[in-house]
């Protein structure tokens, strides 16, 4: 639905975190198991990485997928077709 | 499009000359639109402020880098590159056409809150958008509920100023009517809005034309190449920067006082993670999104970037580079990106909060590490309509930045009585204030004994008294109320913040500020008697707040408002400053001679050090330090008058 992403509850708990989804995969660069995936803001803005742990090597940059509800927010026409004026 | 990436490792080959020479020609570009900015927009906080700062994004395969930008005000320039592709993902390029220019001041889009507005110029070149230009400032008034865009014991964004997602604001250089029938007929002061606008919007078709008058003569495969290698060179230099500090989590955490609406206080915790030339910095552990408006919703993706471009690379050109070898976590839901409807107005506590808990994460690091600047700006938004002779019924809007200390360093004193690191703005320009608004500013200055105590100690903070000449309604940004800015390396705290209400203001009785007769507190730490006193005293004594996030006090006409601003936190041991440093000081007036012997040990008679008296001090404060009971003690003025 197009406007079900406007409004959010604050959140329960007094403190919150990024959650890092480790992921099965092997850094190509040091060798690490320890590989995971979590949103971040980059130079452009919010996306996901699958990022080592242990050196930083980014194995993959991607957009969000709707799921990952990252950033929670969304323009509510994102997928419309647009005017001359917007 | 593939754009050839020059080495930028020029010490071997020596720079690309061609390539250089467009890089600064962007630069150059921006400057102009700076220039043509600051000199036609009609409102103080641009015109002299200069909270604005214009930017050149270059389209990549990736999205929009930024390539130059000429700033007004640093924390712009970190947040632009984000706006542009946050409106650039909401509009379609295909429907740009040359001469449009599209507005936003979302803070879930990027903005730093409402009164920052955005407005974007596609460049075309050969019949396809290869620029954006930006140009970006601090508006006086957008409507809502309070004047002036910091929204104190707001809750929500439907109670803030005008919000608008991209919205088109000039089609072909023509202005469309809606948008700024909205935006004038919902304003306070709509003709400095008007003069604004029509000035942000003037100084990208100046950009425009330079831009393309450099495309003209370098040819726009090169002058993109020009704009990769500024990025190119700027991303190397931070990644050197990063691989000087040694690979490892280094944690912090800070506070906010309160948000205004409850007491608590919200944590700002950070994991400053270093692997090579590449940081995360994770704010995950911070507090949740307050109830009032201190929270941000984006912006601090970018400003927090502020504090590494500090420490490690502060030379080189800002530009998308010095964001590339960073990825920032911000937490959905928490004080630095709150969700809507939460309010986000009020973003100049927070902003320096988070820049000061990087600062503490990587100054475990480095020992060329620094202490916090003040931390606050506190801001005070002025308003009314005018009733002096001449401009009777005018509707008026001002600004004041008390302007506080940066924190001592690792090789020198902070620099005194300046806006902390997330603007750089400069305060009014006290005669332009005097002439366009009904306000007389008493004195701004430098105040002692503000300055953390340190071997290399804080810059100074200051006393800012503004009287009023038309009944004013005034809005308080300020917070450190109870600490300053905290010391590093054993260095000791700044002087927190405290703000009084002086009915009959006559410069004659009131022109000191160490006396406190006719003064009413209104918001600090006092003791018994009304002395500021941040060590003994007790917060909210007497006091009509108890936040420094307030609106809608009213100054009445012949009143005025003093706020003292705190200085920066001390670098090293203050019992190892050099004695003659001290000496200096208390000479110029910056410490007291009581604050000498408090805080650095140092005794003084008759302006020279009793050499034997010091020794003696220094070493009973040692050892008391050692024994659990004396600490460096929170920076405060301490010669009153009552
Ligand atoms: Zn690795």
């Amino acid at each position: 639905m197009a406007t079900d992403r406007l409004m959010f509850p604050r959140p329960q708990t007094a403190r919150v975190s990024v959650e890092r989804t480790p992921v099965e995969s092997q850094c190509p660069s040091c060798g690490s198991r320890d590989v995971a995936r979590y949103p971040v803001s980059n130079h452009l803005g919010p996306r996901m990485v699958v990022k080592c742990q242990t050196c930083f090597t980014r194995l993959s940059v991607t957009r969000a997928e709707p799921e990952d509800m990252w950033p929670a927010w969304r323009s509510p026409t994102r997928d419309w077709p647009a005017s001359r004026v917007g | 499009m593939t754009t050839t990436t020059p080495a930028t490792d020029t010490s071997a080959t020596g720079p690309d000359v061609e390539l250089d020479i467009l890089r600064y020609g962007l630069i150059e570009v921006a400057r102009e639109m700076l220039d043509s900015l600051m000199r036609s927009a009609f409102s103080p906080i641009c015109r002299d402020i200069l909270d604005c700062t214009v930017v050149i994004h270059m389209r990549t395969d990736e999205g929009w880098e930024v390539a130059a930008l000429w700033e007004g005000c640093m924390q712009h320039a970190f947040v632009a590159p984000h706006i542009a592709n946050f409106l650039m993902d909401d509009w379609d390029i295909d429907t740009m056409q040359p001469g449009d220019v599209v507005f936003t001041n979302d803070p879930w889009r990027g903005s730093l809150h409402q009164a920052d507005v955005n407005l974007f110029r596609p460049v075309f070149v050969n019949g396809r958008v290869e620029f954006l230009l930006q140009s970006t400032s601090h508006l006086v008034d957008l409507g809502g509920p309070i004047p002036g865009g910091f929204s104190n014991g707001a809750q929500s964004h439907f109670e803030e100023q005008l919000k608008l997602p991209p919205t088109l604001l000039y089609a072909n250089d023509v202005a469309v009517r809606p948008t700024f029938n909205f935006l004038l007929e919902n304003n306070r002061v709509p003709h400095l809005v008007l003069g604004d606008l029509r000035a942000l919007h003037g100084c990208l078709v100046v950009g425009e034309r330079q831009l393309q008058d450099l495309i003209a003569r370098g040819g726009l495969d090169d002058v993109r190449a020009a704009g990769r290698y500024a990025i190119d060179a700027t991303e190397a230099s931070m990644r050197r920067g990063i691989a000087s500090i040694p690979d490892g989590d280094y944690s912090a955490e800070d506070f906010l006082d309160e948000d205004g609406v409850t007491d608590e206080p919200i944590p700002v915790a950070v994991t400053v993670k270093v692997r090579g030339d590449s940081m995360e910095i994770d704010f995950s552990g911070s507090a949740r999104q307050p109830l009032g408006n201190s929270s941000t919703a984006w912006c601090e993706a970018g400003r927090c970037i502020e504090a590494v471009k500090l420490m490690v690379d502060p030379s080189t050109p800002v530009n998308s580079g010095t964001l590339k070898p960073i990825d920032v976590l911000l937490p959905a839901g928490s004080v630095v990106q709150t969700l809507p409807p939460s309010s986000a107005s009020s973003h100049a506590d927070i902003g320096p909060r988070v820049i000061n808990v990087v600062t503490q994460a990587l100054g475990q690091a480095t020992e060329e590490s620094f202490a916090c600047d003040t931390g606050t700006a506190v801001y005070i938004g002025f308003s009314g309509i005018d009733t002096r002779t001449g401009h009777k019924g005018t509707p008026w809007g001002a600004y004041g930045l008390a302007g506080g200390g940066w924190g001592g360093t690792w090789k020198e004193d902070g620099v005194s009585f300046c806006v902390t690191p997330i603007g750089n703005c400069r305060t009014s320009v006290q005669e332009h204030v005097e002439i366009e608004s009904p306000l007389v500013v008493a004195q701004h200055e430098m105040l002692i004994d503000t300055a953390g105590a340190g071997r290399f100690r804080g810059g100074l903070g200051s006393v800012y008294t503004i009287m009023a000449e038309s009944d004013t309604l005034v809005t308080v940004v300020a917070d450190r109320l109870r600490r300053g800015a905290a010391g590093a390396n054993g260095g000791g705290p700044g002087a927190p913040a405290v703000g009084w209400y002086i009915a009959g203001f006559d410069l004659a009785e009131h022109g000191d500020p160490m006396n406190l007769r006719g003064a009413e507190p209104l918001f600090g730490v006092f003791d018994e008697q009304g002395r500021p006193d941040p060590v003994h005293g007790e917060f909210g004594r007497g006091a009509r707040y108890t936040t420094g996030k307030f609106s809608n006090l009213v100054i009445k006409a012949g009143d005025a408002i003093r706020l003292i601003i705190g200085g920066g936190g001390g670098w090293g041991d203050p019992l190892a400053r050099e004695p003659e440093r001290v000496r200096q000081d208390v000479r110029n007036r910056l410490v007291s001679v009581e604050g000498a012997r408090l805080s650095y040990g140092v005794v003084l008679a008759n302006g020279e050090i009793d050499t034997a008296a010091t020794g003696a001090r220094r070493a009973e404060l040692t050892a008391a330090r050692d024994a659990g009971t004396w600490e460096v003690p929170i920076a405060a003025p301490l010669e009153w008058t009552l």
